[in-house]
């Protein structure tokens, strides 16, 4: 059984929202020293000096409209006449400063229903599943809060809401999915689009009582394939997400002393299926096939295949996603070269006996991706007929067979949850050689559009791992340790003999903007260049991120290594795999959106041990933990204050709610959607700080 | 007497909290910035007050747990007439924020001692009654509030040996929940006479009553209404709203639109479930301090994760077609008995999870099926949902664990 075997159920929404408070995703003016996780005051714009702000003045200031350059385009495109920079207005605070990070499937509606050896169930009338609510909750976190590439869901919570055996709606399925991460960004999509999976253990997952079950044979499938197997197991895709207010109507309401939020709003698609208990929790398995370039295949392959030449696009930070989708900016310029063909994401497939099951949630480009087109934009681009094929070896020498058309037009792929089922005919000499050959997806002009890698998917579960720094015992320089599990596939399947992983580590790299003017403050983004550089030329060192370190790693036959690491710096960095058979250019950015990596935030070292207790005082305490989570969440300060400024009338407030923060912040929170702070940066010695202040409050003399 | 006590403090919280929910926010339509500004102060102030009362409440429950009674967290539904305290003759009444609430809200704060606000109370009393419907009854029990506490703590006085050391664990204090001023277990009388004087001097301030006290922030809040116009600063809702038919009485507003009660009949249920959380606190059986903790942590988590942004919300919402250009409000419901959560921490606390889960669902199924809801309000219920069932795993009971 695999994660995409019958029963499944398909869901679909076009008002999912996602509202992060995007405080620390500003990417221009840098106010965040993300490695000491403090904030910068003041705020840090080359070649401008801003003055130390008070705390209240701080928070003023982030909702304040300064004037932004677009990014600078691509070295290939320098500035000059007729490409200069574009100015627009922005907030430090960045476009959702009363963000509460919370996601939602908005409306989610199931729309079709695969039961084994029947035809799927696309409409209403024949199972009362159909038309039922699925409903889940998650806040929005990022390990790396600047860049893109290390976003996580931390569910709350799951359900399936729909008529019980009496007609009454009601909570036929809830249970508390497992953190997902983001998999599979394509920022080429309309809007841009990211993949997640997540899994429910049966150990948390309730089904309603079989007194009050409807008669639906889809639900009974559901329920009693997680119970014979590990849980359920939810694939879905956010795409078209959008904001609803620009920085200048945010920055009107602000003035008006309002906090209005402004979440992105846009489709989610997925399935609900069996989760056997044993398959990655965060990630597909299977038969990948990726676009025919690197980093999966030799740049020759490319020609062979009738493939263009990449335009490699420096698209990194939050500020580029959103520049690559705003008609005039340099980016959107760029992203126009690119043909839709090189748009596609990657897909999966899952071959079962009787049908190839293809996982093309993520891997069609809609219209936009050809400057040329009209229409609806969320209508898929058209490659015309697509095939998928098997290229096997046989006597006869090389052999194409053609499996069966695919359907890919956005009704199917909204109706069918973007997974399309090409029969297969046991018997058939195709059939006999799926092991040995390989796959791919070929449009009706002959490009190949996926091909399935040849190389090993390495993948692991600990895709958002924390550590703090501490000192050894006895003192010397903090280091901490950290641990992932990586697995390695070959067609899907645990590798069969040992395979050498290049491990390198990546560092997040800020620098901030150049300012114009200080009053008003007129910021640019700059590009990173190499500082050594003084000819004028864009020399990119890379996008933002440098490797700092390689080592090797050999995961055994079976496919599964537990990995060890140690970091002496605190900082947001990532772990990337690089595998035998992978082409890396290194002189360009990795591909995030299809590599293999995980992230990694170390927390600073911070030790307040000496501090006495009469010194820990609520005013103590906000200087040096609250007031940063205060500018960085203000919204929380609705809820509980985060410190005597946000309740200028009810000082002591706060203190009420210590029980609750030592509650919230305990390590054993660690992982769920009750830990707080939300942004995940508060570091051990600071966490002890406050829970110190915290029993403080909680003695009762 | 400290029943009594209860539902006085329990009354007061419940119409605080519903009339500094009605305040409008920053943004809100017709708001200028300097009148949010004060909105914000004044929602702030009267919170403050609000979770004050609760304090008491939580005090008088100690006092009632110390001498081996259970806690007595129910109370009669809104409107109730004047009933027990001659001097103060004021109704318990669910109403926005306007000059009226204020001025009434500061009268049953009034201190026990002669001064302007007698005959401006009389009159503010005698308003109120007329206003709602309701009849001045003339049962004079107690003076005011502060003789209430004082009959109290003469009667402990009196009898310091109705106090029960071994009750002291059953109390809920500091150590669970992080009062302010902090809360120690009440084993003697004379602790039991100083907490009685913390409630009474936060009230009625006596006989500093012009600086801190409940009536001094009141008076403040009166005094500034003197120079602004309460119109438009907040939402107008009905007065004692009621949802379920059965506790309409003379001055209450049954809200039957079908967009709007099913919300107020989950806050409601969300409600009962909290005050049987907040009971259960002070009658455990054999949860482990952590459990406690954890539902202590879960009660005080409900407050302003979901019972405050539900209570907004329903100040928000049109009453419906018998109410034009009036909004609903949290009506704060009661059954005519409260049912303790009595029994085994799994029996128990196992149940009070169940009743919150059901909420949750119900909350879920309100946002999706309630009709003519707006988008925007449907989203709003939907994180509610979310929220609380954020909190579910806070109320889970290992059966398997040896009890304490």
């Amino acid at each position: 059984m695999s994660y995409l075997s019958r029963p499944r159920i398909g869901f679909l929404a076009t008002d999912a929202t996602t509202n992060p408070s995007t405080a620390n995703n500003e990417n221009v003016i840098h106010f965040l020293d993300y490695e000491r996780a403090v904030l910068l005051n003041p705020p840090a714009v080359e070649s401008a000096t801003l003055p130390h702000m008070s705390h209240a003045a701080y928070r003023e200031w982030m909702t304040t409209l300064v004037t932004y350059s677009n990014p600078l385009p691509h070295p290939s495109n320098p500035p000059g006449p007729g490409n200069e920079p574009e100015w627009e207005p922005g907030m430090p605070g960045y476009w959702n400063y009363w963000g509460d990070h919370m996601t939602t499937w908005g409306s989610a509606a199931i729309n079709s229903l695969w039961l084994p050896g029947a035809d799927p169930v696309t409409s209403a009338g024949s199972d009362s599943l159909f038309g039922s609510r699925v409903v889940w909750h998650a806040r929005i976190v990022d390990v790396d809060p600047a860049d893109t590439w290390s976003t996580q869901f931390v569910s709350s919570g799951f359900s399936i809401i729909g008529p019980d055996a009496s007609g009454e709606l009601a909570e036929l399925v809830c249970g508390i999915p497992t953190t997902s991460y983001t998999r599979w960004l394509n920022f080429f999509r309309y809007q841009g689009a990211g993949t997640f999976q997540s899994v429910i253990p049966n150990d948390g997952l309730t089904f309603i009582d079989n007194a009050r079950a409807p008669e639906s044979a889809a639900f009974a499938a559901l329920r009693d394939g997680a119970r014979a197997g590990g849980g359920l197991l939810l694939r879905y895709c956010f795409y078209g997400m959008k904001t609803q207010y620009s920085q200048q109507s945010q920055y009107d309401n602000f003035s008006a002393g309002g906090r209005q939020v402004n979440p992105k709003i846009g489709s989610v698609l997925g399935t609900i299926g069996v989760w056997n208990g044993r398959d990655l929790i965060s990630t597909p398995v299977g038969r990948v096939l990726q676009q025919p370039t690197p980093p999966f295949f030799a740049p020759t392959e490319q020609a062979d295949a009738g493939s263009a030449v990449p335009v490699a696009l420096h698209v990194r930070t939050h500020a580029d996603v959103e520049q690559l989708h705003e008609p005039g900016t340099h980016l959107h310029a760029e992203s126009q070269l690119l043909q839709c063909i090189q748009s596609m994401g990657p897909a999966v497939a899952v071959v079962e006996d009787d049908a190839v099951v293809l996982d093309l949630l993520t891997a069609f480009p809609e219209s936009g991706c050809d400057p040329s087109a009209t229409g609806d934009p969320f209508d898929k681009h058209d490659f015309g007929p697509v095939s998928l094929e098997l290229v096997y070896d046989s006597p006869a020498g090389s052999t194409t067979a053609d499996l069966g058309p695919v359907s890919y037009d956005r009704e199917t792929y909204e109706s069918l949850a973007g997974v399309w089922e090409v029969p297969l005919d046991p018997s058939s000499e195709a059939a006999q050689h799926l092991r040995d050959g390989y796959l791919r997806l070929r449009d009706g002009a002959g490009n190949v559009l996926l091909r399935e890698i040849e190389v090993a998917q390495v993948e692991t579960d600990d895709r958002g791992i924390y550590v703090d720094l501490a000192p050894p015992a006895g003192g010397g320089t903090p280091t901490a340790t950290g641990s992932l599990t990586l697995r390695a596939f070959t067609k899907g399947e645990p590798i069969t003999a040992p395979l050498d992983v290049q491990v390198q580590f990546w560092v997040d790299v800020m620098t901030p903007g150049k300012a114009n003017s200080i009053n008003p403050l007129v910021v640019m983004a700059c590009l990173l260049t190499n500082a050594e550089d003084t000819t004028g030329a864009y020399t990119v060192v890379d996008a933002g991120e440098e490797p700092s370190g390689t080592f090797h790693v050999t995961i055994p036959a079976g496919g599964e290594l537990a990995l060890k690491f140690t970091a002496d710096t605190a900082g947001c960095f990532k772990l990337r795999f690089i595998v035998p058979g992978m082409t890396i250019d290194s002189t360009q950015p990795p591909a995030f959106a299809v590599e293999y990596y995980t992230n990694v935030r170390a927390l600073p070292y911070h030790d307040y041990s000496d501090v006495p207790d009469e010194k820990v005082t609520l005013q103590y305490v906000f200087d040096e933990v609250l007031a940063y989570f205060s500018i960085l969440y203000p919204v929380m300060s609705a809820i509980i204050p985060w410190g005597p400024e946000n309740t200028p009338h009810d000082p002591d407030r706060v203190a009420q709610f210590a029980a609750l923060m030592s509650m919230a912040i305990d390590e054993s929170r660690i992982g769920t959607a009750l830990q707080m702070p939300i942004t995940r940066d508060l570091s051990a010695g600071k966490r002890a700080l406050l829970q110190r202040w915290c029993a403080l409050q909680m003695r009762t003399a | 007497m400290l029943q009594q006590a209860s539902e006085l403090e329990h009354a007061l919280c419940c119409q605080y909290l519903y009339a500094a929910f009605t305040l409008k926010e920053g943004g809100d339509p017709a708001l200028t910035p300097s009148q949010a500004a004060l909105t914000a102060q004044w929602t702030q102030q009267i919170t403050k007050i609000a979770i004050q009362e609760m304090y008491h409440l939580m005090l008088a429950s100690n006092l009632l747990t110390a001498i081996g009674a259970e806690p007595h967290l129910w109370r009669p539904n809104f409107p109730q007439p004047s009933r027990h305290f001659s001097d103060v003759r004021l109704p318990s009444l669910l109403t926005h924020f306007d000059d009226a609430t204020a001025k009434r809200f500061m009268c049953w704060e009034k201190p026990d001692v002669d001064g302007w606000w007698i005959a401006e109370c009389k009159t503010c009393g005698e308003q109120a009654h007329d206003a709602h419907g309701l009849t001045l009854e003339d049962v004079p029990s107690y003076d005011s509030i502060g003789a209430l506490y004082g009959l109290i703590d003469a009667a402990l006085k009196a009898n310091p040996e109705w106090i029960d050391p071994a009750a002291a664990p059953r109390q809920l204090t500091s150590e669970v929940i992080p009062f302010s001023p902090k809360v120690a277990p009440i084993t003697t009388y004379p602790q039991a006479s100083s907490y009685i004087d913390i409630i009474v001097t936060e009230g009625e301030g006596a006989p500093d009553w012009e600086s801190t006290s409940h009536f001094a922030y009141f008076h403040q809040i009166v005094v500034e209404l003197e120079h602004v116009t309460a119109a438009g600063m907040s939402w107008p809702t009905v007065a004692n709203p009621v949802y379920d038919p059965a506790n309409v009485v003379p001055g209450a507003s049954l809200i039957d639109d079908p967009s709007v009660a099913p919300i107020g009949l989950a806050f409601n249920d969300l409600y009962l479930v909290f005050v049987r959380m907040l009971a259960r606190l002070f009658i455990p059986d054999d949860e482990s301090d952590a459990e406690r903790q954890a539902l202590a942590n879960a009660a005080t988590a409900i407050m302003p994760l979901v019972l405050k942004p539900l209570g907004i919300l329903l100040t928000r919402l049109p009453a419906g077609s018998a109410y034009p250009d009036r909004y609903a409000g949290p009506s704060f419901e009661l059954p005519p008995s409260l049912d303790l959560p009595l029994g085994t921490r799994v029996e128990a606390v196992g149940a009070l999870r169940d009743e919150l889960a059901a909420v949750t669902a119900r909350l879920q199924v309100v946002s999706i099926q309630a009709p003519g809801l707006a988008a925007a309000t449907r989203s709003e219920l939907a994180t509610i949902a979310g929220r609380l069932q954020t909190l579910l795993p806070l109320m889970h009971v290992d059966a398997s664990a040896v009890p304490s």
